[in-house]
């Protein structure tokens, strides 16, 4: 009846998992500090959000496609696989850095220069937990698009639950493909809202996001 | 030197900043802006330790920067401003900030810190104890008449505009600073809290003896916290006078500003 034995299913959700995981973890250690430069920097920083714009709009199949030629990062297997998730969850990430670390009330940063931080003091202790909302917001939007994306990944041999649905296709079997859209549709709206309950959380705390 | 025993400090200036000095001068100092703008030109006075003064005149007139010149807030474009007699740069102005107090309109309190973090912060900068601090936090709270056990472990967005604005005074004043800056620090109040609130200050400021530098358009304000005012137009000094003498200033700009200010309060009695 039931289309892939249990294991199967566990063991391709956690490669899922897995991949998103690795994927948003390395678009976040680059992204944040990608933003925070872009914060600064305005002139640089608008060529970096044109350039993280515009890997949006390559069709993702396409990109995975472009990758498998190039040396080191590309071929076929998890890696080029990863590496075009970390592209496409850099822009909401880089973004959202940029624009919670811009949001940052002037007079509350004026404040903390006047008591004497220093610049790294007022990034570490007024603007970056003053972002966080934001910038986890920049999170959550990665991390659901990831887990759709992550989908597409089987077709390079990237592993994860579009295995399945690659092979529900090829056996033109709509149980197989279900069983692996149901778990990542799934993961995707279980992410949206946990991470959605931490924003709030986090922008509560902070005096509704004065 | 940070083991001393004393506390906050008022009242007591034998503590730490008192061997520091909180006089600033102004030479020939100007703010100008790309173009011809000239937000102030040719500033020269000298604000001696101790003293009360303050910068008065209309919206504009170039108080607030002037202010500013003294923490480095904004930096002057010709002229000098030394703070006990040395000039400032950037690698040295946090150090200078973290003895001279700050107040501001609107209070600038940083959202995502309870009162106590708020007051706290430039004691922590200093490095003090955690005993040091709490002790501090406590006394100054008291001093601004905020009851630690109900406002210490409260977020800025659930207090009034003038609790919030006690605690701005709060933190300006924990470390005993040398110098203390305000600008326009009851200008978003209403009468009566700012009444209650000019007083509670110019008292505390009594018993710190510390540096005052005061901007405000408000001429009973000024007359109420400073020795000395000394009046802008135009991004120059037209006046710079004590207290007592400045009704009688003869400057046309200044006969101008006192009758605007008296007008109402004549025509009512």
């Amino acid at each position: 009846m039931f289309p892939v034995p249990a294991r199967e299913l566990l063991h391709v959700t956690a490669e899922h998992l897995g991949l998103v995981t690795i994927a948003v973890g390395i678009a976040i250690i680059i992204g944040i500090p990608a933003g925070i430069y872009c914060a600064y920097h305005p002139r640089a920083g608008k060529v970096i959000l044109r350039l993280t714009d515009l890997v949006q709009t390559i069709p993702s199949l396409a990109l995975f496609g472009f990758l498998i030629p190039i040396p080191l990062i590309g071929g076929i297997g998890m890696r080029t696989a990863t590496v075009a998730l970390v592209l496409y969850s850099l822009l909401p990430i880089v973004r959202n850095t940029l624009l919670g670390i811009r949001g940052v009330d002037p007079l509350v940063r004026e404040a903390g220069v006047a008591l004497g931080f220093t610049p790294g003091q007022l990034l570490r202790e007024v603007e970056l937990p003053l972002a966080a909302p934001v910038i986890l917001g920049g999170v959550r939007i990665a991390t659901v698009v990831c887990i759709g994306l992550a989908t597409i990944a089987a077709f390079v041999g990237g592993g994860g639950l579009g295995e399945l649905i690659l092979r529900g296709v090829a056996m033109v079997d709509t149980n197989l493909i279900l069983a692996g859209a149901l778990p990542a549709a799934a993961l995707a709206i279980a992410a949206d809202v946990g991470l959605s309950a931490v924003e709030r959380a986090l922008a509560r705390r902070r005096g509704a996001s004065r | 030197m940070r083991d001393l025993p004393c506390l906050a400090g008022w009242g007591d200036v034998s503590c730490e900043n008192a061997s520091m000095h909180g006089s600033v001068r102004f030479r020939q100092a100007g703010v100008e802006l790309a173009g011809p703008v000239t937000i102030l030109a040719n500033i020269d006075f000298a604000i001696a330790d101790g003293e009360a003064v303050a910068f008065v005149g209309r919206s504009g007139a170039g108080k607030t920067t002037a202010l500013r010149l003294i923490n480095g807030l904004a930096r002057a474009s010709t002229g000098e401003v030394l703070v006990d007699g040395a000039i400032h740069d950037e690698s040295s102005l946090p150090q200078l900030r973290r003895r001279i107090g700050y107040i501001i309109q609107g209070s600038g309190l940083f959202p995502h810190r309870t009162v106590f973090a708020n007051i706290a912060t430039v004691p922590k900068l200093l490095g003090w104890s955690p005993e040091r601090i709490h002790d501090a936090v406590h006394q100054v709270m008291e001093s601004v008449q905020l009851l630690p056990s109900r406002y210490a472990e409260r977020y800025p967005h659930s207090l009034s505009g003038g609790e919030q604005q006690r605690v701005g005074i709060a933190r300006a004043i924990v470390f005993a600073p040398s110098i203390l800056l305000c600008d326009e620090p009851f200008g978003a109040l209403d009468p009566v809290v700012r009444r209650e609130l000019q007083d509670l200050f110019a008292g505390i400021r009594r018993d710190t003896g510390s540096t005052l530098v005061f901007v405000t358009h408000d001429l009973d304000e000024a007359m109420r916290v400073a020795d000395r005012l000394i009046h802008f137009e135009r991004g120059r000094v037209v006046a710079d006078v004590p207290s007592g003498e400045y009704v009688n200033h003869p400057d046309p700009v200044v006969q101008q500003f006192v009758a605007a200010v008296r007008t109402p309060l004549d025509s009512r009695s």
